[in-house]
Protein backbone atom coordinates (compact mmCIF):
# COMPACT_ATOMS: atom_id res chain seq x y z
CA UNK A 1 0.00 0.00 0.00
CA UNK A 2 1.64 3.43 -0.82
CA UNK A 3 0.38 7.21 -0.33
CA UNK A 4 -1.43 5.81 2.53
CA UNK A 5 -2.38 8.85 5.06
CA UNK A 6 -2.20 7.99 8.93
CA UNK A 7 -3.55 11.36 10.45
CA UNK A 8 -1.29 12.85 13.23
CA UNK A 9 -3.30 12.66 16.88
CA UNK A 10 -4.42 16.15 18.61
CA UNK A 11 -4.76 16.57 21.88
CA UNK A 12 -1.72 15.50 24.01
CA UNK A 13 1.65 15.12 23.52
CA UNK A 14 3.02 12.09 21.83
CA UNK A 15 6.15 11.37 20.55
CA UNK A 16 5.83 10.17 17.21
CA UNK A 17 8.25 7.80 15.65
CA UNK A 18 7.89 7.05 11.92
CA UNK A 19 10.15 4.01 11.35
CA UNK A 20 10.72 1.61 8.53
CA UNK A 21 9.02 2.44 5.61
CA UNK A 22 7.01 5.47 6.54
CA UNK A 23 7.92 9.27 6.68
CA UNK A 24 6.26 12.49 7.95
CA UNK A 25 5.20 14.90 5.40
CA UNK A 26 3.86 18.04 7.00
CA UNK A 27 1.18 17.20 9.64
CA UNK A 28 0.78 13.40 8.27
CA UNK A 29 2.69 9.94 7.80
CA UNK A 30 2.95 7.94 4.79
CA UNK A 31 3.94 4.76 3.60
CA UNK A 32 7.09 5.18 1.35
CA UNK A 33 7.12 1.02 0.76
CA UNK A 34 4.74 -1.16 0.13
CA UNK A 35 4.19 -3.94 2.44
CA UNK A 36 1.73 -4.48 5.91
CA UNK A 37 1.13 -0.99 7.91
CA UNK A 38 1.43 -1.16 11.60
CA UNK A 39 0.53 1.08 14.44
CA UNK A 40 2.29 0.48 17.82
CA UNK A 41 1.27 2.66 20.81
CA UNK A 42 3.18 2.19 24.24
CA UNK A 43 2.57 4.81 26.60
CA UNK A 44 3.14 8.26 24.99
CA UNK A 45 4.76 6.94 22.17
CA UNK A 46 3.64 6.24 18.57
CA UNK A 47 5.58 4.57 16.01
CA UNK A 48 4.51 3.69 12.23
CA UNK A 49 6.02 1.67 10.08
CA UNK A 50 5.60 -0.66 7.12
CA UNK A 51 6.33 -4.04 7.40
CA UNK A 52 8.40 -5.35 4.34
CA UNK A 53 8.40 -9.00 4.00
CA UNK A 54 11.67 -11.28 3.16
CA UNK A 55 10.80 -14.94 2.24
CA UNK A 56 13.87 -17.47 2.11
CA UNK A 57 13.32 -20.11 -0.42
CA UNK A 58 15.52 -22.74 0.78
CA UNK A 59 17.37 -23.45 4.63
CA UNK A 60 18.76 -21.16 6.83
CA UNK A 61 22.66 -22.74 7.40
CA UNK A 62 25.98 -21.77 7.20
CA UNK A 63 25.85 -21.53 3.69
CA UNK A 64 22.97 -19.20 3.60
CA UNK A 65 23.76 -17.06 6.63
CA UNK A 66 22.09 -16.00 9.42
CA UNK A 67 18.82 -13.85 9.03
CA UNK A 68 18.53 -10.35 9.92
CA UNK A 69 15.64 -8.56 8.92
CA UNK A 70 13.55 -5.45 9.62
CA UNK A 71 9.86 -6.46 8.29
CA UNK A 72 8.30 -10.12 8.41
CA UNK A 73 10.69 -13.44 7.78
CA UNK A 74 9.23 -16.30 6.13
CA UNK A 75 11.44 -19.30 6.00
CA UNK A 76 10.50 -22.03 3.11
CA UNK A 77 12.36 -24.74 4.47
CA UNK A 78 14.56 -25.32 7.99
CA UNK A 79 16.56 -23.29 10.45
CA UNK A 80 19.32 -25.31 10.36
CA UNK A 81 22.06 -25.95 13.74
CA UNK A 82 23.28 -22.84 15.19
CA UNK A 83 22.13 -19.98 13.37
CA UNK A 84 20.03 -17.07 13.95
CA UNK A 85 16.51 -15.75 12.38
CA UNK A 86 15.61 -12.26 14.30
CA UNK A 87 12.59 -10.14 12.67
CA UNK A 88 11.55 -6.91 13.26
CA UNK A 89 7.63 -8.54 11.83
CA UNK A 90 6.31 -12.04 11.81
CA UNK A 91 8.26 -15.20 11.24
CA UNK A 92 7.00 -18.13 9.78
CA UNK A 93 9.08 -21.02 9.37
CA UNK A 94 7.67 -24.09 7.33
CA UNK A 95 9.94 -26.81 8.37
CA UNK A 96 11.66 -27.71 11.58
CA UNK A 97 14.41 -25.46 13.20
CA UNK A 98 17.07 -27.33 15.12
CA UNK A 99 19.10 -25.56 17.52
CA UNK A 100 19.00 -22.10 16.66
CA UNK A 101 17.83 -18.62 18.27
CA UNK A 102 14.58 -17.13 16.26
CA UNK A 103 13.63 -14.14 17.75
CA UNK A 104 10.96 -11.74 16.40
CA UNK A 105 9.18 -8.30 17.63
CA UNK A 106 5.67 -9.55 16.94
CA UNK A 107 4.76 -13.41 16.26
CA UNK A 108 6.41 -16.57 15.15
CA UNK A 109 4.78 -19.85 13.22
CA UNK A 110 6.94 -23.17 13.00
CA UNK A 111 5.10 -25.91 10.93
CA UNK A 112 7.60 -27.83 12.28
CA UNK A 113 9.32 -29.17 15.16
CA UNK A 114 11.71 -26.81 17.44
CA UNK A 115 14.42 -28.71 18.77
CA UNK A 116 16.97 -27.38 21.48
CA UNK A 117 16.49 -23.69 20.19
CA UNK A 118 15.47 -20.58 21.83
CA UNK A 119 11.82 -18.79 20.14
CA UNK A 120 11.07 -15.34 21.31
CA UNK A 121 8.12 -13.25 20.06
CA UNK A 122 7.70 -9.93 21.43
CA UNK A 123 11.06 -8.97 22.28
CA UNK A 124 10.78 -5.50 22.17
CA UNK A 125 8.08 -6.08 25.05
CA UNK A 126 10.11 -8.54 26.94
CA UNK A 127 12.74 -6.06 27.14
CA UNK A 128 10.42 -3.44 27.92
CA UNK A 129 8.98 -5.51 31.14
CA UNK A 130 12.81 -6.15 32.10
CA UNK A 131 13.40 -2.47 31.66
CA UNK A 132 10.37 -1.16 33.75
CA UNK A 133 11.21 -3.69 36.82
CA UNK A 134 15.05 -2.00 36.77
CA UNK A 135 13.32 1.81 36.60
CA UNK A 136 10.65 0.62 39.36
CA UNK A 137 13.59 -0.42 42.13
CA UNK A 138 15.40 2.12 40.83
CA UNK A 139 13.02 5.19 41.27
CA UNK A 140 12.24 3.90 44.89
CA UNK A 141 16.21 4.14 45.42
CA UNK A 142 16.55 7.62 43.83
CA UNK A 143 13.24 9.08 45.91
CA UNK A 144 14.83 8.31 48.95
CA UNK A 145 19.11 9.12 47.78
CA UNK A 146 16.89 13.09 46.86
CA UNK A 147 15.83 12.81 50.68
CA UNK A 148 18.68 12.62 51.96
CA UNK A 149 20.85 14.76 49.57
CA UNK A 150 17.85 17.14 50.96
CA UNK A 151 19.06 16.72 54.62
CA UNK A 152 22.49 17.29 53.38
CA UNK A 153 21.71 20.85 52.24
CA UNK A 154 20.35 21.36 55.28
CA UNK A 155 22.55 20.16 57.60
CA UNK A 156 24.99 22.32 60.00
CA UNK A 157 28.18 20.90 59.67
CA UNK A 158 28.13 20.14 55.69
CA UNK A 159 30.29 22.56 53.77
CA UNK A 160 27.75 23.85 51.19
CA UNK A 161 30.02 25.29 49.49
CA UNK A 162 30.80 22.18 47.69
CA UNK A 163 27.24 22.21 45.86
CA UNK A 164 27.99 25.43 43.79
CA UNK A 165 31.73 24.06 42.44
CA UNK A 166 31.18 20.90 41.74
CA UNK A 167 27.55 20.01 41.96
CA UNK A 168 26.18 16.35 43.31
CA UNK A 169 28.79 13.92 41.95
CA UNK A 170 30.87 13.86 44.90
CA UNK A 171 28.08 13.41 47.15
CA UNK A 172 26.22 10.69 45.44
CA UNK A 173 29.84 9.10 44.66
CA UNK A 174 29.77 8.79 48.32
CA UNK A 175 26.06 7.31 48.99
CA UNK A 176 26.60 4.90 46.60
CA UNK A 177 29.64 3.97 48.45
CA UNK A 178 27.45 2.23 50.78
CA UNK A 179 23.94 4.06 51.27
CA UNK A 180 23.06 2.47 47.44
CA UNK A 181 25.81 -0.03 47.19
CA UNK A 182 22.75 -2.05 44.52
CA UNK A 183 21.96 1.12 42.74
CA UNK A 184 24.80 1.30 40.76
CA UNK A 185 24.23 -2.97 39.63
CA UNK A 186 20.86 -2.05 39.22
CA UNK A 187 22.01 1.21 36.71
CA UNK A 188 24.53 -1.15 34.79
CA UNK A 189 21.56 -3.85 34.26
CA UNK A 190 19.77 -1.65 32.80
CA UNK A 191 22.43 0.08 30.18
CA UNK A 192 23.48 -3.40 29.19
CA UNK A 193 19.84 -3.87 28.32
CA UNK A 194 19.45 -0.97 26.35
CA UNK A 195 22.87 -1.56 24.75
CA UNK A 196 22.37 -5.20 23.91
CA UNK A 197 18.84 -4.47 23.11
CA UNK A 198 19.19 -0.98 20.73
CA UNK A 199 17.69 -2.72 17.65
CA UNK A 200 14.56 -3.46 19.36
CA UNK A 201 14.27 -0.57 21.62
CA UNK A 202 14.53 3.23 19.94
CA UNK A 203 12.33 5.10 21.71
CA UNK A 204 13.92 8.36 23.26
CA UNK A 205 12.76 8.47 27.12
CA UNK A 206 14.47 4.40 27.24
CA UNK A 207 17.71 5.63 25.30
CA UNK A 208 17.91 9.35 27.98
CA UNK A 209 17.45 7.42 31.08
CA UNK A 210 20.32 5.11 30.13
CA UNK A 211 22.75 7.83 29.05
CA UNK A 212 21.48 9.91 32.05
CA UNK A 213 22.38 6.85 34.63
CA UNK A 214 25.51 6.66 33.24
CA UNK A 215 26.89 10.26 33.09
CA UNK A 216 25.47 10.14 36.30
CA UNK A 217 25.91 7.19 38.55
CA UNK A 218 28.46 5.11 36.39
CA UNK A 219 30.99 7.22 34.90
CA UNK A 220 32.80 9.91 36.92
CA UNK A 221 32.80 13.17 34.93
CA UNK A 222 33.20 16.64 35.40
CA UNK A 223 29.64 17.10 34.80
CA UNK A 224 27.71 19.06 37.24
CA UNK A 225 24.74 16.99 38.48
CA UNK A 226 21.98 19.30 40.25
CA UNK A 227 18.59 18.99 41.79
CA UNK A 228 16.94 19.51 38.56
CA UNK A 229 18.53 16.98 36.88
CA UNK A 230 18.10 14.02 39.50
CA UNK A 231 14.08 15.05 39.93
CA UNK A 232 13.54 15.44 35.91
CA UNK A 233 15.64 11.55 35.97
CA UNK A 234 12.86 10.69 38.60
CA UNK A 235 9.51 11.68 36.81
CA UNK A 236 11.25 10.08 33.59
CA UNK A 237 11.79 6.79 35.31
CA UNK A 238 8.12 6.92 36.77
CA UNK A 239 6.37 7.69 33.15
CA UNK A 240 8.34 4.89 31.57
CA UNK A 241 7.38 2.25 34.48
CA UNK A 242 4.04 2.95 34.52
CA UNK A 243 3.81 2.23 30.70
CA UNK A 244 4.95 -1.04 31.17
CA UNK A 245 2.85 -2.89 33.66
CA UNK A 246 2.96 -5.97 31.72
CA UNK A 247 0.33 -5.95 28.89
CA UNK A 248 -0.58 -8.59 26.36
CA UNK A 249 0.55 -7.71 23.11
CA UNK A 250 -1.72 -9.55 20.90
CA UNK A 251 0.20 -9.47 17.77
CA UNK A 252 3.28 -10.95 19.69
CA UNK A 253 2.37 -14.84 19.83
CA UNK A 254 3.88 -18.42 19.21
CA UNK A 255 2.46 -21.14 17.53
CA UNK A 256 4.43 -24.26 16.83
CA UNK A 257 4.02 -27.91 16.33
CA UNK A 258 5.88 -29.60 19.02
CA UNK A 259 8.94 -28.42 20.85
CA UNK A 260 11.29 -30.38 22.57
CA UNK A 261 14.06 -29.15 25.35
CA UNK A 262 13.75 -25.57 23.65
CA UNK A 263 12.64 -22.30 25.22
CA UNK A 264 9.63 -20.63 23.91
CA UNK A 265 8.79 -16.98 25.17
CA UNK A 266 5.84 -14.46 24.14
CA UNK A 267 4.77 -11.38 25.57
CA UNK A 268 1.64 -12.97 24.02
CA UNK A 269 -0.06 -16.33 23.78
CA UNK A 270 1.62 -19.41 23.05
CA UNK A 271 -0.05 -22.74 21.78
CA UNK A 272 1.69 -25.83 20.41
CA UNK A 273 -0.37 -27.62 18.39
CA UNK A 274 1.60 -30.43 17.13
CA UNK A 275 2.66 -33.44 19.47
CA UNK A 276 4.19 -32.44 22.44
CA UNK A 277 6.01 -30.05 24.47
CA UNK A 278 9.02 -31.61 26.18
CA UNK A 279 11.49 -30.73 28.53
CA UNK A 280 10.74 -27.61 27.62
CA UNK A 281 10.42 -23.79 29.27
CA UNK A 282 7.61 -21.90 27.72
CA UNK A 283 6.64 -18.47 29.27
CA UNK A 284 3.66 -16.92 27.71
CA UNK A 285 2.51 -13.27 28.31
CA UNK A 286 -0.99 -14.34 27.00
CA UNK A 287 -2.67 -17.87 27.65
CA UNK A 288 -0.48 -21.00 27.10
CA UNK A 289 -2.41 -23.79 25.07
CA UNK A 290 -0.42 -27.29 24.08
CA UNK A 291 -2.86 -29.21 22.63
CA UNK A 292 -1.72 -32.92 22.87
CA UNK A 293 1.22 -33.98 24.70
CA UNK A 294 2.91 -31.89 28.31
CA UNK A 295 6.37 -33.88 29.59
CA UNK A 296 8.36 -32.48 31.81
CA UNK A 297 9.86 -28.79 31.74
CA UNK A 298 8.37 -25.64 33.10
CA UNK A 299 5.35 -23.82 31.66
CA UNK A 300 3.85 -20.79 32.50
CA UNK A 301 1.05 -18.77 31.06
CA UNK A 302 0.25 -15.61 32.34
CA UNK A 303 -3.32 -15.82 31.78
CA UNK A 304 -3.97 -19.00 32.26
CA UNK A 305 -2.63 -22.73 31.09
CA UNK A 306 -4.94 -25.19 29.30
CA UNK A 307 -2.77 -28.59 28.24
CA UNK A 308 -4.86 -31.64 26.73
CA UNK A 309 -2.35 -34.30 28.52
CA UNK A 310 0.13 -33.66 31.56
CA UNK A 311 3.41 -35.59 33.07
CA UNK A 312 4.90 -38.52 32.78
CA UNK A 313 4.23 -42.01 33.91
CA UNK A 314 8.19 -41.66 35.44
CA UNK A 315 11.33 -39.18 35.72
CA UNK A 316 10.58 -35.72 35.26
CA UNK A 317 8.81 -33.21 36.94
CA UNK A 318 6.34 -31.63 35.03
CA UNK A 319 5.85 -28.32 36.53
CA UNK A 320 2.84 -26.08 35.10
CA UNK A 321 2.11 -22.33 36.71
CA UNK A 322 -0.07 -19.11 36.33
CA UNK A 323 -1.20 -15.88 37.79
CA UNK A 324 -3.37 -15.95 41.25
CA UNK A 325 -6.83 -15.08 38.99
CA UNK A 326 -6.16 -17.24 36.76
CA UNK A 327 -6.74 -21.35 35.70
CA UNK A 328 -4.69 -24.60 34.62
CA UNK A 329 -6.82 -26.46 32.32
CA UNK A 330 -5.86 -30.57 32.24
CA UNK A 331 -7.84 -33.21 30.35
CA UNK A 332 -5.56 -35.68 31.52
CA UNK A 333 -2.97 -35.54 34.20
CA UNK A 334 -0.36 -37.82 35.49
CA UNK A 335 0.46 -38.52 39.22
CA UNK A 336 3.51 -36.40 40.15
CA UNK A 337 2.52 -33.11 37.97
CA UNK A 338 3.19 -29.97 39.85
CA UNK A 339 1.01 -27.22 39.74
CA UNK A 340 1.65 -23.60 40.39
CA UNK A 341 -0.89 -20.84 40.83
CA UNK A 342 0.68 -17.52 41.95
CA UNK A 343 2.22 -18.69 45.12
CA UNK A 344 0.49 -21.07 45.86
CA UNK A 345 1.80 -24.30 44.41
CA UNK A 346 0.52 -28.43 44.45
CA UNK A 347 1.55 -31.59 43.22
CA UNK A 348 -1.53 -34.32 42.24
CA UNK A 349 -0.67 -37.45 44.60
CA UNK A 350 -3.23 -39.17 41.53
CA UNK A 351 -3.87 -39.62 38.44
CA UNK A 352 -6.74 -37.10 37.14
CA UNK A 353 -8.75 -35.75 34.31
CA UNK A 354 -10.88 -33.13 33.38
CA UNK A 355 -9.84 -31.15 35.90
CA UNK A 356 -9.29 -27.00 36.48
CA UNK A 357 -7.42 -25.58 38.95
CA UNK A 358 -7.97 -22.24 40.39
CA UNK A 359 -6.80 -20.72 43.48
CA UNK A 360 -9.12 -20.94 46.25
CA UNK A 361 -8.75 -19.11 49.88
CA UNK A 362 -5.20 -19.19 50.30
CA UNK A 363 -4.61 -22.69 48.28
CA UNK A 364 -5.41 -24.72 45.83
CA UNK A 365 -8.84 -25.93 44.58
CA UNK A 366 -9.22 -28.93 41.97
CA UNK A 367 -12.51 -28.05 40.31
CA UNK A 368 -13.97 -31.30 38.20
CA UNK B 1 41.24 25.52 55.15
CA UNK B 2 42.22 22.55 57.01
CA UNK B 3 45.59 23.41 59.70
CA UNK B 4 46.68 20.76 62.20
CA UNK B 5 48.87 19.61 64.80
CA UNK B 6 51.16 16.89 65.00
CA UNK B 7 52.95 14.85 68.38
CA UNK B 8 54.33 11.40 68.38
CA UNK B 9 53.75 9.33 71.87
CA UNK B 10 55.40 6.12 72.17
CA UNK B 11 54.55 4.34 69.02
CA UNK B 12 51.69 6.59 68.52
CA UNK B 13 50.66 9.02 65.56
CA UNK B 14 48.48 12.11 67.78
CA UNK B 15 46.65 15.03 64.91
CA UNK B 16 44.83 17.66 65.66
CA UNK B 17 42.89 18.80 63.06
CA UNK B 18 41.53 22.23 62.78
CA UNK B 19 38.85 23.87 60.25
CA UNK B 20 37.02 22.33 57.01
CA UNK B 21 38.05 19.08 56.01
CA UNK B 22 37.11 19.92 51.87
CA UNK B 23 37.93 19.77 48.89
CA UNK B 24 40.82 22.31 49.92
CA UNK B 25 41.90 19.33 52.55
CA UNK B 26 43.31 17.31 49.43
CA UNK B 27 46.96 18.39 49.22
CA UNK B 28 47.43 18.37 52.58
CA UNK B 29 46.38 15.60 53.72
CA UNK B 30 47.52 14.04 50.19
CA UNK B 31 51.27 15.11 50.32
CA UNK B 32 52.03 15.87 54.20
CA UNK B 33 49.78 14.13 56.53
CA UNK B 34 49.67 10.53 55.02
CA UNK B 35 52.98 9.86 54.09
CA UNK B 36 53.40 10.17 58.18
CA UNK B 37 50.38 8.40 58.74
CA UNK B 38 51.70 5.54 56.57
CA UNK B 39 54.80 5.32 58.48
CA UNK B 40 53.17 4.83 61.89
CA UNK B 41 51.26 1.34 63.21
CA UNK B 42 48.73 3.44 65.24
CA UNK B 43 47.15 6.94 64.23
CA UNK B 44 44.74 9.17 66.72
CA UNK B 45 42.86 11.91 64.43
CA UNK B 46 41.25 14.32 66.61
CA UNK B 47 38.52 15.85 65.44
CA UNK B 48 37.47 18.33 68.57
CA UNK B 49 38.34 21.37 66.09
CA UNK B 50 36.86 20.37 62.97
CA UNK B 51 33.63 22.26 61.80
CA UNK B 52 32.69 21.11 58.27
CA UNK B 53 32.80 18.39 56.13
CA UNK B 54 32.25 17.66 52.42
CA UNK B 55 31.70 14.72 49.88
CA UNK B 56 35.30 15.21 49.12
CA UNK B 57 36.33 15.62 52.28
CA UNK B 58 34.76 12.48 53.56
CA UNK B 59 36.16 10.81 50.31
CA UNK B 60 39.75 11.54 51.72
CA UNK B 61 39.21 10.52 54.94
CA UNK B 62 38.12 7.22 53.37
CA UNK B 63 40.77 6.87 51.77
CA UNK B 64 43.33 7.23 54.70
CA UNK B 65 41.50 4.81 56.38
CA UNK B 66 41.73 2.55 53.78
CA UNK B 67 45.13 2.84 53.18
CA UNK B 68 46.06 2.16 56.61
CA UNK B 69 44.15 -0.53 56.71
CA UNK B 70 45.84 -2.32 53.95
CA UNK B 71 48.98 -1.73 55.69
CA UNK B 72 47.25 -3.62 58.75
CA UNK B 73 47.68 0.09 60.82
CA UNK B 74 45.68 1.42 63.63
CA UNK B 75 43.56 3.95 63.32
CA UNK B 76 41.14 6.10 65.28
CA UNK B 77 38.69 9.16 64.87
CA UNK B 78 37.91 10.92 68.27
CA UNK B 79 36.32 13.81 69.14
CA UNK B 80 33.80 14.24 66.43
CA UNK B 81 31.05 16.78 67.16
CA UNK B 82 27.46 16.01 67.14
CA UNK B 83 26.83 17.99 63.59
CA UNK B 84 29.49 15.71 62.10
CA UNK B 85 28.66 12.69 63.41
CA UNK B 86 25.06 13.72 62.05
CA UNK B 87 26.40 13.90 58.61
CA UNK B 88 28.70 10.80 58.81
CA UNK B 89 25.46 8.84 59.60
CA UNK B 90 23.72 9.93 56.80
CA UNK B 91 26.21 8.31 54.09
CA UNK B 92 26.83 5.50 56.85
CA UNK B 93 30.88 6.27 57.59
CA UNK B 94 31.07 3.86 59.75
CA UNK B 95 29.64 0.72 57.51
CA UNK B 96 32.11 2.24 54.86
CA UNK B 97 35.51 2.89 57.34
CA UNK B 98 35.00 0.15 60.18
CA UNK B 99 32.57 0.65 63.41
CA UNK B 100 36.25 0.63 65.17
CA UNK B 101 37.11 3.67 63.37
CA UNK B 102 35.04 6.18 65.24
CA UNK B 103 35.31 6.57 69.00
Amino acid sequence: MKDEEIPAKDGYPLQVIASEGTQFVADNIMATEAGRPVIEQRGRTVKTMVMSRYVHQGNVNIKSGNIKFNGDVEIVGEVEENMKVEAGGDIYIHQAISESTITASKSIISKGNVLQSMVTAGKHNLLVIELGNLLRIMEKQLSKMLTIIQQMMGAKAYKQKEFETKGLQPLIIILLERKFIDFRTYAQKYVDIINKGSEYIDEEDWMEVSEELQSIFLVLSNQKTTLGHLHHLQETMNELAETTKEEVEPNSYVTVSSATNSTVYSSGNVNIVGKGCINTKVHAGGKLVIQNVLRGGEVFGRLGVSVAEAGAVSGTKTIISTTSDYSITISHAYEGTVLRIGEATRQLTREEYNIKAVLGDDEEIVIR
Amino acid sequence: MLAYQIHEEKNKLFVELEGDLDIESTEIINNELLPRFLQHETVVIDFATVGFVDSSGMGLLIQIVKQMKEKDQQIQIIHVKEDILEVFDMVQMHEIIGNDVIV
